[in-house]
């Protein structure tokens, strides 16, 4: 095994809860809970979960934009929390993100231009007689063609797509080697979608960028990921590489999660086996004893509420944290039947 | 043929600023009792204006400015605001997006289910809070004559848009309408709701018009589809037809571009170009710039619907 480019040990992000009374009993929202990851050169890993799993405060917080309450988080071997304020600024350029609704991440007043050349001039990528070829050949690389059309728009008059090509042209400006990207197509439609994923597989290709992809979109995920993690209230349920994940998952929340996706295909869709979870997600502020799932898993025992699962190793790096990851044909089996019975 | 609703040549334009956006252009459609029908598109396409324009729930700038909504035969644009009272809400309803958005932050959801009731069913106080935490049983909230006094901000998402839904069944509609009732919510809660609904349509014998962009809920949930473009239908079909051999090069191309978890993508499809302008709409065929099968004729020939041998319906040239 090369040695990875990120390595995230047993993370832990809390925040105190806000508001009101609950300030004074010092709750704390646990967003992460636990992680630990590697993320490899020119890989694309995916952290898949619903929303409050806590797989944007994992992003955030890998990209340095969030502490780290426990753990460690080493960057080319180097400790985060022990870099020196120029090692930071290196860090920082290095690992880049592009955020879902890219309007919101934009300066309205600022030209297209203004937002690729700012990073470009502060780095001191290019001397300043360059600047215009340097964000022409970026618009180029992220296909906002002709480029000239587009120097002096404001966020917008850009439509969705062209936004996010702009704001993965502003993240890949600096030379990064890591890319977080949290939800970077949900807010775009399908014939859309393809194009900024079709840019994000290229610029792997082409310069060996690394993508920690944060989504809930389980097909989006399949279509990019090499690897990809599934997340729980804060913790790991599953974890191994994409092909294994989804025809071989081990985890209940992994099937109820493949049962759930909708597929535009009537006559796939009728036929699965209907898996459907009963209740909310907890809350991360006091979640579940023993396993964070057994509330709503379907093959939950005694054990699943007392004991944490410990994580499980299967052969190709797959592990799962189910204390039925071994047994798992047979209790889905029993799942199907019960689901059977059901309709 | 039990047409329940029949959408007639439906034309709803936005006037800003002295220019007209034709979101809806001459739209037409027919839902028959019970059944669950899709309207899909991507964004912009007009399909949320069909809805609102088929509630008449179209406000200024908007303007329904022609066609016919036919619903159990009585024309729902040129009713009196008291009969139109009568059916909105009553026998017809809707389900929105955003539940936070269309549930009164600060009056206690039984009593925002109970105002329907006693509106349409007439039922006095006490009755229709029992009709209501009777209607909270039917979507499945737990621990109902106790949920029935919280306000909106107490519940979870999910549990929101069941309330939601509570709201528009509590008097039993014949027809459901659903704008993108689960994009807000995460998959699993989208499996709960989308099931929930369909259940109690199919129980009510209520039917429901889904409008979506999301055509593995359209494949799962729903029996035809129609599919819009630019403020047009342009494909009408069972969904068998519709997934396995769709007519029009706009559905194709969805379609494909459509990801499918059972394979790594080894390349991403996408549509060429973007959707038009409501202002100034291409001549011919809307699709035409965008069309990988387009031919001279397209960008000449405003194509009509053709009637096709599988039932459905296209409007392209390549079946005139």
């Amino acid at each position: 095994m090369p040695e990875a480019l990120m390595e995230v040990k047993d993370l832990k992000v809390h925040f105190p809860v806000q508001d009101g009374w609950a300030r004074r009993d010092g709750r704390v929202v646990r967003a992460v809970d636990g992680i630990s990851l590697r993320l490899y050169a020119g890989e694309v890993l995916a952290v898949v979960g619903e929303s409050g799993c806590g797989k944007t405060t994992l992003g955030r917080t890998v990209a340095g934009l969030a502490s780290p309450t426990s753990g460690t988080i080493t960057f080319r071997g180097r400790d985060l929390q022990q870099l020196s304020t120029a090692d930071r600024k290196v860090f920082r350029r290095q690992v880049q993100m592009v955020f879902q609704d890219p309007y919101d991440s934009m300066n309205p007043r600022k030209s297209a231009f203004q937002m690729i050349a700012q990073p470009l001039s502060i780095n001191g990528i290019v001397p300043k007689s360059k600047l215009v070829d340097e964000v022409l050949r970026l618009f180029d690389n992220v296909g906002l063609s002709p480029g000239r059309a587009y120097l002096e728009r404001t966020r917008h008059q850009l439509s969705g797509g062209e936004r996010q090509r702009l704001s993965i042209a502003r993240s890949i400006s600096v030379n990064p080697s890591i890319i977080v990207a949290d939800e970077p197509v949900s807010a775009l439609d399908i014939s859309i979608q393809g194009q900024i994923l079709g840019l994000m597989r290229k610029l792997q290709m082409d310069s060996g960028i690394s993508y920690l992809f944060i989504s809930h979109d389980l097909a989006v995920v399949r279509s990019l990921a090499d690897r990809v993690m599934i997340v729980y209230l804060g913790q790991i349920a599953e974890e191994g590489s994409t092909d294994d994940v989804f025809t071989n998952p081990r985890h209940p929340y992994t099937l109820a999660l493949l049962a759930a996706h909708p597929i535009p295909d009537p006559k796939l869709s009728r036929k699965r086996i209907k898996l459907i979870l009963t209740g909310d997600v907890p809350s991360p502020i006091d979640p579940p004893a023993g396993c964070r799932f057994h509330t709503r898993c379907p093959i939950a025992e005694g054990i699943c509420s007392s004991k944490a699962p410990a994580m499980k190793s299967f052969a190709d790096g797959h592990q799962v944290a189910c204390h039925f990851a071994d047994q798992i044909e047979s209790k889905s089996k029993q799942i199907a039947a019960a689901a059977a019975l059901d309709h | 043929m039990d047409e329940l609703i029949q959408v007639d040549g439906l034309s709803t334009h936005y006037l800003s600023g002295g220019r007209t956006v034709r979101a809806v252009d001459n739209v037409s459609l027919g839902i028959r009792r019970g059944e669950a029908v899709a309207l899909v598109g991507e964004s912009g396409s007009g399909k949320s204006t069909v809805a609102m324009s088929m509630m008449r729930l179209v406000t200024e700038p908007g303007r329904i400015v022609g066609g016919k909504v036919l619903f159990d035969g009585r024309d729902v644009l040129s009713l009196s605001d008291a009969e139109l009272l009568r059916i909105r809400g009553g026998e017809m309803s809707m389900v929105f997006q955003e539940p936070m958005t269309y549930l009164n932050p600060l009056i206690r959801i039984g009593e925002q289910i109970a105002e329907a009731i006693r509106i349409h069913r007439g039922s006095n106080r006490a009755l229709a809070r029992e009709q209501a935490i009777e209607t909270l049983q039917m979507v499945q909230l737990p621990n109902p004559e106790i949920v029935v006094d919280y306000f909106p901000h107490q519940l979870s998402g999910g549990m929101r848009q069941r309330v939601l839904i509570a709201i528009a069944i509590a008097c039993r509609p014949s027809l459901l309408i659903a704008d993108e009732p689960t994009t807000a919510l995460d998959v699993t809660i989208q499996a709960q709701i989308m099931q929930l609904m369909c259940n109690l349509c199919s129980e009510l014998g209520t039917a429901l018009l889904l409008i979506t962009h999301n055509l593995g809920l359209v494949a799962e949930y729903c029996d035809r589809v129609y599919v819009m473009y630019a403020g047009q239908i342009v494909e009408e079909a069972n969904i068998y037809e519709a997934f396995g051999a769709p007519k029009h090069p706009y559905t194709e191309a969805l379609l494909d571009c459509s990801l499918m978890f059972d394979r790594k993508a080894t390349e991403f499809k996408t549509i060429e170009g973007r959707p038009p302008s409501r202002i100034q709409v291409p001549s011919g065929c809307r699709f035409h710039p965008r069309c990988s099968r387009v031919m001279s004729e397209c960008s000449k020939t405003a194509p009509p619907m053709f009637r096709l041998n599988n039932g459905g319906r296209a409007r392209c040239l390549l079946h005139g």
